[in-house]
């Protein structure tokens, strides 16, 4: 699809061949995500600077009390780096297991296999994170797998329970977000044209020089995208640290989610709400500013 | 000079391979096991969430009934939600497609964020909206909210659909006298029904598996299948959760399996 505006000549005859409902169609969409995307969106901007009141209710004041009270708390402080803290472990930790994979599974020969690979990937990809949670709460848990198999090979003294912990939280972050990562640097490396790897290696390069040289540099992109991705994904998560953690685990939609739904403090869940919007708001114009030039038009 | 110099080159290089094959291997291990272990504690005989399970039974199984609502509930949002997001992501797509209008980029932005933005900052967002203007507690305000926040899926699917779609076809309907309602039925929906459907399982099968944002709206009273699994964790811990678990496995996994093929392989 070509991405230069068409000039308004070429838009009334090539796209416009039927002017008059031209507005009536589009209508429909835009009136539903004025009303129930926008405008709550922009709602919860206002009702961040409204009081609360008693019983999950709020009233304007137009007043920076909730900002004051997030940026001068330490518990709330606290809570943002080590949010930050956990995105980055995560992110970090699915590209180093991530790339490997994906590079390996680029590199087969057989489509079969390929797909085979990339389907065992995908498999738990769309399923609630709830399920998924519960499953490493399984598998940690004192007399399970990981923990009798762990004691045995050494490495725990004695089979305890692995889970509620940080580990358990780093363990599940990972799993969840791994998919995301690996399709990401899939699809990059399998982009990058095979004559140049031929090329590199035509010149007596061995694999490991080549990959250093020629694929590595090229599949900067999918690097940046793929943990730009799982960045902002880990800084949302609310249901992993409250299977697999303690409240030491709890991340800052934990909080957002306990100031609503729990405390009934709405304005301020929605303070908290525009920092985390803010912080994602950054990291991706961060991500958009380093994959730079024609790469832009393809996130 | 290192070890690896001294090395045959050839040696080296399937030595490399082989490392990375066993590192594929555990990787994917790590991938599979969750689901596995899920799977195999639905057939548990004991009264413990324990992997290895004790024995091999269908008792749990029958313990399904007391599900029977939050089923029901998760597939009473999920339908319309998945409807309305198809409607609006298709006609939103349509829209853009066949023309150009000033605020093109702003709708195209709204038809896409929702599903970037953390579900819980989604969730806070609705419940905010709807105590504003004095509606808690509807089960439709759940409805609106996945519907806005799946609109993405068949947005994204259907725009795709659109713009590989040969536009002649639609050009001779029209020299051929055909109105605009009769073109869209008769020949572009025929032609992006795949993705319309792959579109619209998406949506549906996201419904059914999101937590956060249905606990925020369901004002405490409505109880979706994630909700309910989230609360018997904390309070019964019983095999039943893996049998409920291995059912959304199976539901997700045919679900997408249909819309991925439909939409053509999105991964490949």
């Amino acid at each position: 699809m070509s991405t230069e505006e068409p000039t308004l000549g070429e838009s009334i005859i090539e796209n416009d061949i039927w002017p008059r409902t031209k507005y009536l169609i589009v209508s429909y969409p835009a009136a539903v995500l004025a009303l129930f995307f926008v405008l709550p969106l922009l709602l919860l901007v206002v009702v961040s600077t409204f009081e609360n009141i008693e019983g999950g209710f709020f009233q304007p004041a137009f007043t920076f009390e909730n900002y004051v009270r997030f940026f001068g708390s330490d518990l709330f402080q606290g809570r943002m780096i080590y949010t930050l803290r956990v995105a980055g472990l995560t992110t970090a930790s699915c590209l180093v297991i991530g790339y490997p994979l994906a590079y390996y599974i680029a590199s087969l020969d057989s489509e079969l296999w390929r797909r085979v690979y990339l389907s065992i990937i995908i498999s738990s990809l769309f399923l609630t994170f709830i399920i998924r949670a519960f499953a490493w709460q399984v598998l940690l848990s004192s007399d399970s797998i990981v923990p009798t198999v762990a004691s045995s090979l050494g490495i725990l003294e004695e089979p305890v329970a692995l889970v509620p912990s940080y580990m358990a939280l780093v363990v599940g972050m990972v799993y969840v977000f791994l998919p995301f990562m690996v399709l990401t640097l899939y699809t990059s490396i399998r982009e990058v044209d095979d004559s140049l790897q031929e090329a590199s290696r035509s010149l007596g390069a061995r694999p490991l020089t080549t990959f250093r040289n020629v694929t590595l540099p090229l599949t900067k992109g999918g690097i940046v995208s793929g943990s730009m991705l799982v960045f902002v994904l880990s800084l949302g998560v609310y249901v992993l640290p409250r299977i697999l953690g303690n409240p030491p685990q709890w991340t800052l939609a934990v909080l957002i989610g306990n100031q609503v739904g729990v405390e009934g403090n709405i304005p301020y869940g929605a303070t908290i709400s525009i920092v985390l919007l803010l912080v994602v708001g950054a990291i991706l114009a961060v991500g958009w500013y380093l994959l730079g030039g024609e790469r832009r038009a393809s996130i | 000079m290192s070890i690896a110099d001294g090395v045959d080159p050839n040696v080296r290089d399937r030595l490399t391979a082989g490392i990375m094959r066993v590192f594929a291997w555990v990787v994917l291990l790590f991938v599979l096991m969750p689901l596995v272990v899920i799977c195999a504690m639905a057939f548990t005989s004991g009264e413990f969430l324990v992997f290895p399970p004790e024995g091999v039974s269908l008792r749990w199984f029958g313990e399904l009934t007391s599900w029977l609502d939050a089923i029901r509930n998760s597939v009473v949002v999920a339908i319309p939600a998945a409807l309305i997001a198809t409607t609006v992501g298709g006609t939103a797509a349509y829209s853009l497609d066949r023309h150009d209008y000033r605020f093109g980029r702003a709708l195209a932005a709204a038809a896409t964020v929702p599903i970037m933005l953390p579900p819980v900052i989604v969730g806070v967002m609705f419940m905010t909206f709807f105590i504003a203007i004095g509606i808690s507690g509807n089960i439709w305000n759940l409805i609106i909210a996945h519907s806005i926040f799946l609109t993405p899926f068949p947005f994204i699917l259907i725009s795709q659909g659109l713009a590989d779609l040969d536009q002649s076809y639609e050009e001779a309907a029209r020299n051929l006298g055909a109105s605009q309602l009769r073109t869209v039925r008769t020949i572009t929906f025929p032609l992006v029904r795949a993705n319309v459907i792959a579109g619209f399982l998406f949506a549906f099968i996201l419904s059914l598996n999101e937590y956060i944002i249905a606990w925020l709206l369901s004002g405490f009273s409505i109880q979706t299948v994630p909700i309910q699994i989230f609360t018997s964790l904390r309070y019964s811990y019983s095999p039943v959760i893996a049998v409920i678990s291995l059912l959304f496995i199976i539901v997700t996994f045919v679900g997408l399996t249909i819309a991925d093929y439909l939409a053509g392989g999105l991964w490949e």
